[in-house]
């Protein structure tokens, strides 16, 4: 069965489709996983600017444990 | 030995009985790595409201490290999965890692329409669960540091004025399913003593880890309690602001968190009600 996701191409000039926005700590993390290799995963974060909206990279690994964490939380209970 | 958990594992450190044998990777083994993963971030949870610290679990880590196995081995062996499979999770989530930081990587937010297979979306939503759960449990197991340190933080943040003045039951919606806080009532608490700077933490702490408009209720605070306009004016006064002029807020909870426990230990005591 087909459903619609959303796909964005990021600075590696592939695709990535995107599983989940979760917002923290006033930051909205986008998830994404590459569409030819769903290994390849990915978080980025939503900046609203004057250019518009940009998904740019996490600060440090600090920022990227916390974010696992998040979609942890959220995704990994009803497994 | 059926009923062997982080807890009972804990206890064993705790008293000084046996932490691992056979028997404690079989009884790890029956369970699935999702199960594992749910019991050390609950582990975790505990700790924060008073139950065993998460350094207990570092105990374990640490004397089965005299059986010479990596890190890696050790947690593998946990959550139920061979060391080939601790190699390929601790890929997957380093490159997890790499492709997620940095600040040269900017792309405008253009996204697209795709029509995609239900099945492959699983896929790619299993995988990063699996990603995430190792990332996120490697991070508190093997950083126990960072973890007693948040301990610490809401240990010592909730027994500001600040902290204790943020209620959200105070206000609620005639259905009862919202809230909204009383910010004169809050500013009058802060100003009522002179830890200014630990009560607007203290209050930054409980309304953030409420989920709430945290910067919003902050601008109100901030404005009703100083001379400040709001939380911005606050946090350039305090150089807390980055090059671009935006909240640096990772520096500001580190700042204050630290300036916090100097406080503390320096005057235990007073600025506690």
């Amino acid at each position: 069965m087909d459903i619609e996701a959303e796909v964005v191409t990021l600075n590696d000039g592939l695709d990535y489709v995107i599983l989940d926005e979760i917002m923290a700590h006033s930051n909205v993390y986008v998830y994404l996983s590459n569409t030819e290799d769903p290994r390849n995963f990915c978080v980025r974060k939503k900046l609203q600017n004057s250019a518009g909206s940009l998904l740019i990279g996490l600060d440090d690994e600090n920022e990227f444990n916390m974010a696992m964490k998040l979609y942890f939380d959220k995704n990994g209970k009803g497994e | 030995m059926a009923d062997r958990t982080w807890d009972s594992i804990n206890r064993s450190v705790i008293n000084g009985g046996p932490i691992s044998d056979v028997s404690d990777y079989k009884m790890m083994a029956g369970k699935s790595s999702k199960e594992l993963l749910d019991e050390a971030l609950d582990q975790r949870h505990r700790e924060f409201i008073g139950g065993n610290q998460f350094r207990d679990i570092q105990k374990v880590f640490n004397r089965e490290n005299e059986l010479n196995l990596s890190d890696e081995e050790i947690f593998m062996r946990h959550i139920g999965l061979s060391s080939k499979d601790a190699s390929t999770s601790n890929a997957y989530v380093d490159m997890a890692r790499i492709n997620s930081i940095g600040s040269d990587k900017v792309v405008t937010d253009e996204r697209k329409k795709v029509k995609t297979d239900k099945k492959t979306m699983e896929v790619y939503k299993k995988t990063a669960l699996f990603v995430a759960g190792v990332a996120a449990v490697c991070a508190l197991v093997f950083s126990g540091l960072s973890v007693s340190n948040a301990l610490e933080t809401y240990n010592l943040a909730k027994n500001t004025i600040g902290y204790q003045s943020v209620d959200e039951n105070t206000h609620r919606t005639e259905d009862n399913k919202g809230y909204w806080y009383d910010t004169d009532s809050i500013a009058s608490d802060i100003v009522s003593s002179n830890d200014y700077d630990d009560n607007i933490y203290g209050a930054y702490y409980k309304i953030d880890s409420n989920g709430a408009n945290v910067f919003g209720t902050m601008n109100d605070i901030i404005a009703k309690s100083s001379d400040y306009t709001d939380f911005t004016d606050y946090l350039r006064d305090h150089g807390l602001l980055k090059d671009d002029g935006t909240i640096d807020i990772n520096k500001y909870e580190a700042q204050a968190s630290m300036a916090l426990k100097e406080h503390m230990e320096n005057n235990t005591g007073e600025r506690t009600r």
